[in-house]
């Protein structure tokens, strides 16, 4: 029996476990749930040694071990297979699986006949269709994903932690990994299965424990559970049934519509997404990670190209086919992965700010310096960015004025459309409802903006009206007094009763 | 020395000091180098030393301004060489000692240059190959054109109303070579792109995060290959005076000239990861690269314990600035 | 995107274009003036061709040969090959060579050791076989060196200077590349002339490694260092030394050489103009050495053998050629001079090669 007790764990300041607790049987699978920053997967972490729990204790059949690193969770029987592959791309699947545990003969060299039979064996257990000898890097994600379980449960292990592997499997995939976790089931082995597909969970897994903002809330046996049981321990409420989902186009019938989206398809991503801004809206993108988010707002830029659908741009058909051609049609983009999207570290706060004003307009043409100089000196006056100086480089500040300073850069040139995407990653509670206010007050200037975020709160509090992505597709229309956190998170995990919502939009589109 | 109050140690001052203006310290370096020239051979502070020390550092110059431009934009353009002896052979072909060609000669210099960058740049940004790889191959194939078109022995000389522009002293001062004249043209126009035009804001950003430029709305492409244009056209200019400073031209005279250029911007404190450099910092670098040649020959070095002398005064003064600081996560 | 690539490929094909172009040289081989015409097959192997103007000119000198020895009844066939500096592509080419039955094989070598087997081989095969310009000196195989005797080109030179300037005047000296065979005999022959004439080198050692913009800096630092000589001695590249001056703007030295092309030729035709202001040494290190080469193996092909005690260096068989070609102020109004220098293009070489007739009554019983 493995069991975590009491486990605190802090980035800085940033609580990720607070008095967190899991104890899972041998030959059972047990569900971890949550939502986005519930810290399932920082539980995970610490069981596969990747992350040093700051208090608390891990035992091991009653006894108390320490997990400090990858070897220590190996060497314990602990295997993981993660979401964020760890197989490397350019060696053989062979290799990948046999990676440090090769079979020996009796000289100590690699035994070929007996890796072979490994390797075999376990493809045909996973049904999976590849050569011994391809290259990780050539196969299909859904190919890799079951490779990535394949090579956990190679190590025989006594504890498997599966995180997240089904998001990029296809049906088929996942019934063949459900039949080997039975399989494994009957040996013994215990199991811990992260996912966010509700549905799996009530099919494969014995029992649960729901987390909700660093503490383990409730374990309980699976049957126990209904959906609405679910919701209200990762949210804290409980959704309400009685009041009917309505699409309220609130007062916008009159309003010119600035973006509309139809039908768009993005491979891998994105599915069928519609959705429209009115002038002076924000729209809020919800859902959880990797439900076709980023990849929307960048086809809206032009940054990448989309398979299918259209989208209408001020009234026009829009044929953007690069980002600096929406921003001179008057769009601007701001990204939440600040240190490889937005910031250009080198570069004074000067040039943080102006980067905006630089990349509109011909190129030869004279910047002169101090109109230069007063547009930034506005930007950091209005928006209170702590800085040293404006020649100071843009990497002595601190991650929040970064932030704002990305944001002033684009709010300064008065976008019409101006895109978001989970702008405030990683800024401080602080700076972040600054930048919320800034954005408010540019909407009711009549600035249009979409903004895509992880945190429901962001979006509950912002945003006119919330679409909520669900494996590349519109799961939810929330407005109005629809907006709630229980139907939020409802809709992100793609429960079914929104199938109305979806169909009733269909409609209407 | 003076007291050291202050709780820096002076090495620990310097490198502060390398890395905040590397400009100035290697305009600092050059006067320290010119110093010991002079304490060395007395004789060498002489007018006409000077001048004609701004004369390989303006030609220098020029010819580092596009490599500057390029490697700011996250670049590099190892054809400036080339380009530079195609240019000369075309204005000793072209002029033939004739005057009144100038500016036929200047277009078609020009011209040569800015299709040289756009191929360099084409090749880099839309096929996407590493550009010392691009840069070098295309150098090779202008400098087979440069013998192929000649038959190995270019003919004719630059026009001596050309040479005299270059090489005549401005005023009858020995240490005003009329290059200058050159020089302010040049010189403006590179700070003004650099400094003063979208353009060079747009290269600066796309060199320090060529993510964000493009996201941000910068058209990345074509600003990284406008960088190999210029680089290319500055190039072409700078050749067709080098042929008048040296009269007549040779196939693969200038080559050198695409490590030297690279050589001067980087001491000059350009970063070879982009997003960081100026102009001033490249002029004054072929002003170190300059009189650190005319020290070595005042120490009457031969050649192979220069090469060795040169290098290792390069690898110090990499050692001691280019290297980045941490950049706050 | 595809507009790029538009222009991309049009450029290619243009430069594609101009780079195929005018480039096939003539086969040889002029009507022969009847009577018995004995075919030859000729490969000249080099190291590199392009990009080295010397080479260059070497080549097309081999082939100027070639059709002059119709006169003797040959018809000479000429090809080329080139090995791009590899030792082994050499080899290889050399023995194809020896494999197709060529006659005479010309041999400029990449190495000057390592061909033994392939020599022997080759005069197994009775094939006339030749190392001409760069020196091949492996005492274990004998066969025929000739080169240009670089020596004489140094001993010449100082020993005019030396007449000219008189005895304890002060020169500066540039050499060469340091290391390279030719530049240390030449080297060896300045400084007996030097020590013949009794001129003092002042100065530190300089090297222009055969780049006209390096002699140009060099011989610009030297000015500006203020050092007082009379006289710079140079191992070609005299032009960018003159250039230097100009640049400069310091009155000339007395004398200035030793170079071959055309460039310096004008120069010092212009400078001295108006009557003598400095005096000078054109001298040919020609690339014709292997067109008189080729010469040598025409005669043995035609029967005839070496006089006896005829090699400059015996133990590696090589006769070196003293330069015949060489002007000085005294030809200032020499029409042979004045018509090269009016004629030839400023980065051309002052070239000449011995004929068959000239090789056989000079080498051959």
């Amino acid at each position: 029996m493995f069991e975590l007790r009491g486990v605190d764990k802090r980035f800085d300041a940033v609580v990720a476990l607070n008095n967190a607790s899991l104890s899972v049987e041998p030959g059972e699978v047990h569900a971890l749930l949550g939502s986005n920053g519930s810290g399932k997967s920082t539980m995970i972490k610490i069981l596969a040694g990747l992350v040093n729990p700051n208090a608390g204790e891990i035992l091991i059949d009653g006894n108390p071990v320490e997990i400090r690193n990858g070897y220590d969770s190996r060497k314990l029987g602990i295997a993981t297979a993660f979401q964020d592959l760890s197989l490397i791309p350019t060696m053989s699947v062979r290799d990948n699986i046999l990676l440090g545990n090769e079979p020996r003969n009796a000289l100590g060299f690699v035994d070929q006949k007996a890796s072979d039979e490994i390797i075999n064996r376990l493809l045909e257990r996973f049904q999976i269709d590849c050569d011994p000898d391809d290259y990780v890097q050539t196969l299909m994600p859904s190919t890799q994903t079951m490779l990535e379980v394949a090579k956990a449960v190679a190590l025989k292990p006594r504890l498997l932690l599966l995180d997240e592997v089904t998001a990029a499997l296809h049906y088929d995939e996942i019934q063949v990994l459900f039949s080997v976790m039975r399989e494994l089931k009957e040996e013994g082995i215990a199991m811990v299965y992260v996912t966010h597909r509700m549905n799996e969970v009530f099919e494969v897994c014995d029992r649960t424990t729901i987390m909700r903002s660093g503490e383990s809330v409730i374990t309980g046996p699976m049957d126990d559970f209904s959906l609405d049981d679910i919701v209200y321990y990762m949210t804290g409420q409980r959704p309400d049934k009685s009041k009917k989902d309505v699409v309220h186009m609130h007062s916008d019938e009159g309003r010119e519509i600035v973006l509309d989206v139809k039908n768009l398809s993005i491979f891998p991503k994105v599915h069928d997404i519609s959705l429209r801004a009115h002038k002076g809206e924000i729209v809020g993108i919800g859902g959880l990670q990797g439900q076709g988010q980023p990849e929307l707002i960048r086809a809206i830029l032009g940054a990448i190209r989309y398979e299918e659908g259209e989208i209408i741009y001020d009234g026009e058909p829009s044929t953007l086919k690069s980002p600096s051609k929406a921003v001179k049609n008057g769009m601007g983009f701001i990204s939440g992965e600040r240190n490889r999207e937005a910031i250009f570290p080198a570069r004074t706060v000067l040039e943080n700010i102006l980067a905006g004003k630089v990349a509109k307009g011909k190129t030869f043409a004279y910047m002169p310096a101090k109109a230069n100089r007063a547009f930034a000196q506005r930007a950091v006056d209005k928006y209170n960015i702590v800085i040293g100086s404006l020649n100071h480089p843009a990497s002595s500040l601190s991650g929040g004025n970064q932030q704002k300073l990305v944001v002033a850069r684009w709010i300064a040139m008065q976008p019409k459309l101006l895109l978001l995407d989970d702008p405030t990653r990683g800024v401080d509670i602080h700076s972040r409802l600054e930048i919320h206010e800034i954005l408010k007050e540019c909407a009711n200037e009549g600035m249009t903006i979409l903004i895509s975020s992880s945190e429901s709160e962001e979006l509950l509090s912002l945003c006119d009206v919330i679409y909520v992505f669900y494996e590349g597709c519109v799961s939810a229309q929330l407005t109005g007094e629809n907006k709630t956190p229980e139907k939020l998170v409802a809709a992100m995990m793609g429960m079914s009763e929104d199938q109305e919502i979806v169909s009733t939009m269909e409609a209407k589109a | 020395m003076s007291s050291t109050k202050s709780t820096l140690t002076l090495g620990q001052r310097s490198k502060l000091f390398m890395q905040k203006s590397p400009a100035r310290m290697a305009f600092l370096i050059a006067l320290v180098l010119y110093a010991i020239t002079v304490m060395i051979s007395p004789g060498s502070l002489n007018a006409s030393a000077i001048g004609s020390i701004v004369m390989l550092t303006l030609l220098l110059s020029i010819a580092s301004a596009g490599q500057t431009i390029v490697l700011i934009g996250g670049g590099m353009d190892f054809g400036v060489g080339a380009v530079m002896s195609s240019a000369a052979i075309l204005t000793t072909t072209i002029m033939n000692s004739q005057d009144g060609r100038f500016f036929p000669l200047l277009f078609a210099a020009l011209a040569m240059g800015a299709t040289v960058g756009l191929l360099n740049g084409i090749c880099t940004v839309k096929i996407g190959l590493p550009p010392l790889i691009v840069t070098m191959a295309i150098s090779n194939v202008i400098t087979r054109m440069q013998y192929v078109l000649t038959q190995g022995s270019p003919m004719g000389y630059a026009s001596p109303s050309f040479i005299k522009s270059v090489t005549s002293k401005l005023f009858g001062l020995q240490f005003l070579p009329s290059i200058i004249l050159y020089g302010l043209i040049i010189i403006p126009l590179v700070f003004y792109l650099l400094n003063h035009s979208r353009f060079g804001k747009q290269v600066y950003l796309l060199g320090n995060n060529p993510v964000a430029a493009r996201l941000n709305g910068v058209n990345i492409n074509r600003i990284q290959i406008l960088t190999y244009v210029f680089s290319g056209m500055f190039a072409a200019f700078a050749g067709m005076l080098g042929a008048a400073y040296m009269n007549a031209a040779r196939c693969q005279i200038f080559d050198e000239y695409a490590y030297n250029s690279l050589i001067a911007v980087i001491i000059g404190g350009t970063s070879f990861s982009g997003g960081v450099g100026t102009y001033t910092g490249s002029i004054a670098g072929s002003l170190v690269m300059v009189v650190l040649s005319n020290l070595l020959t005042a120490m009457g070095l031969a050649q192979p314990t220069r090469n060795v002398f040169m290098g290792l005064i390069m690898i110090v003064l990499l050692i001691f600035y280019n290297r980045e600081k941490k950049v706050r996560q | 995107m595809k507009k790029y690539l538009v222009i991309l490929l049009a450029l290619m094909m243009v430069l594609v274009a101009v780079a195929c172009g005018p480039k096939d040289p003539d086969t040889t081989g002029t009507e022969p003036p009847g009577g018995d015409v004995k075919v030859v097959k000729l490969a000249s192997h080099n190291a590199i061709i392009e990009g080295n103007p010397y080479r260059v000119r070497y080549e097309a000198d081999i082939q100027e040969a070639a059709a002059a020895a119709a006169s003797h009844g040959l018809d000479v066939k000429y090809a080329s090959f080139v090995s791009n500096w590899d030792a082994a592509t050499e080899s290889q080419q050399i023995e194809n060579s020896i494999n197709e039955g060529y006659d005479v094989i010309l041999v400029n070598p990449v190495s000057p050791t390592g061909l033994d087997p392939i020599i022997e081989k080759a005069q197994k095969a009775g094939i006339v076989y030749i190392n001409a310009d760069c020196e091949y000196t492996s005492t274990d195989v004998n066969v025929l060196n000739v080169s240009t005797d670089q020596y004489y080109l140094g001993y010449k030179t100082g020993t005019y200077a030396g007449e000219v300037l008189g005895a304890g005047k002060k020169i500066i000296m540039i050499a060469a590349l340091d290391g390279n065979q030719a530049n240390t005999d030449r080297q060896a022959g300045f400084e007996k002339a030097f020590d013949e004439k009794g001129l003092v080198v002042v100065g530190g050692q300089y090297n222009h490694d055969w780049d006209a913009v390096k002699a140009q800096q060099i011989m610009t630092e030297i000015l500006n260092s203020g050092l007082e000589f009379d006289a710079v001695l140079t191992s070609q590249c005299a032009e960018a030394i003159l250039a230097a001056y100009d640049a400069a703007g310091k009155p000339y030295p007395e004398f200035v050489g030793f170079n071959d092309t055309g460039e310096f030729m004008q120069r010092v035709l212009e400078i001295n103009k108006d009557g003598r202001k400095m005096d000078f040494m054109v001298l040919s290190n020609p690339p014709g050495v292997g067109a008189s080469a080729l010469n040598f193996g025409l005669n043995m092909l035609l029967g005839k053998e070496l006089k006896d005690n005829i090699y400059t260096v015996p133990e590696i068989h090589a006769i070196r050629l003293p330069s015949k070609l060489s002007f000085t102020y005294d030809d200032i109004e020499n029409e042979e001079f004045l018509n090269y220098a009016n004629t030839m293009k400023p980065g051309d070489a002052l070239t000449y090669w011995l004929t068959i007739d000239e090789v056989a009554q000079a080498y051959f019983k």
